[in-house]
């Protein structure tokens, strides 16, 4: 698997964007000279891998911006995969995470964290260890997290 | 370029009030144990406390002393912002830390793939 620049390549060929070259290349251009959807490439997000880490706790706006862009992801057609840990595991049962796995979103929660907070170990989610977020870490196309 | 991601982990909230110090220094330590990754630990303003205080005073205190010394033996780094002159009254350092200033830590950072903040 490449690490490739899921981020970086969205980013720079977001439809109807505008390059770095064009931003600096001088005065504003009128509008009808701007360069329309249907002349740049979209970024074909099939089969690319995002890591989410959630460590807010689901009563802040850290957990819904992760949420948020889970959503967005999974609609792409990205596989995502989710590791709540830290106070982000209270979120498990929302049910809006819980949604998102139905679609499809691998949901991983922190064991030890859930011990912790004596949340029982049930299949609401896979209750793993740190070597998960490594696993996310070294072999998603972009591993992104909320704290 | 290190085909290895790494992951610099930024802690700057106050291990004597937040349990998120310690947790952070917990992860940083098990995403480092495995290898996949290079994982640096850079502690800044209150966090620094958890580098040079007494554990007891700390939230999970004991975490700190178990968790930092295998991010450095790793290959990491463990690192203060600008931490302040010892003074007496403080227990010796638990744990070797470089000293950074804001331009080093701004290297760290460009250097990471990954920002993992606490």
């Amino acid at each position: 698997m490449t690490r490739s620049s899921l981020g970086r390549r969205s980013s720079a060929q977001h439809v109807g964007r505008l390059g770095q070259s064009e931003i600096a290349a001088g005065p504003p251009r009128p509008i009808d000279s701007l360069p329309r959807p249907e002349q740049t490439s979209v970024v074909d997000l099939q089969d690319k891998k995002l890591g989410l880490l959630l460590s807010a706790a689901p009563d802040q706006p850290n957990f819904n911006h992760g949420i948020r862009l889970a959503e967005t992801a999974l609609a792409a057609g990205v596989d995502v995969y989710c590791y709540c840990i830290d106070d982000g595991v209270a979120g498990i049962r929302d049910q809006r995470v819980q949604a998102l796995r139905d679609r499809g979103m691998k949901l991983h929660v922190c064991a030890m964290g859930a011990e912790k907070r004596g949340l029982p170990l049930d299949d609401s989610a896979v209750f793993s260890g740190l070597t998960v977020v490594s696993d996310l870490i070294a072999n998603t196309d972009r591993f992104v997290s909320f704290n | 370029m290190d085909p290895k991601p790494s992951v610099l982990v930024l802690v700057d909230s106050d291990p004597k009030s937040s349990h998120r110090p310690a947790e952070a220094t917990r992860i940083a330590a098990g995403i480092a144990a495995w290898g996949q990754a290079t994982v640096n630990l850079c502690f800044c303003g209150p966090a620094i406390s958890a580098l040079n205080e007494w554990p007891e005073d700390l939230i999970d205190g004991d975490t700190f002393e178990r968790f930092l010394p295998p991010i450095a033996e790793s290959g990491g780094q463990v690192a203060a912002l600008n931490p302040p002159d010892a003074t007496g009254a403080r227990p010796p350092d638990r744990v070797d830390y470089k000293s950074v200033d804001a331009a080093e830590l701004a290297q760290l950072s460009a250097r990471a793939t990954q920002l993992l903040r606490f």
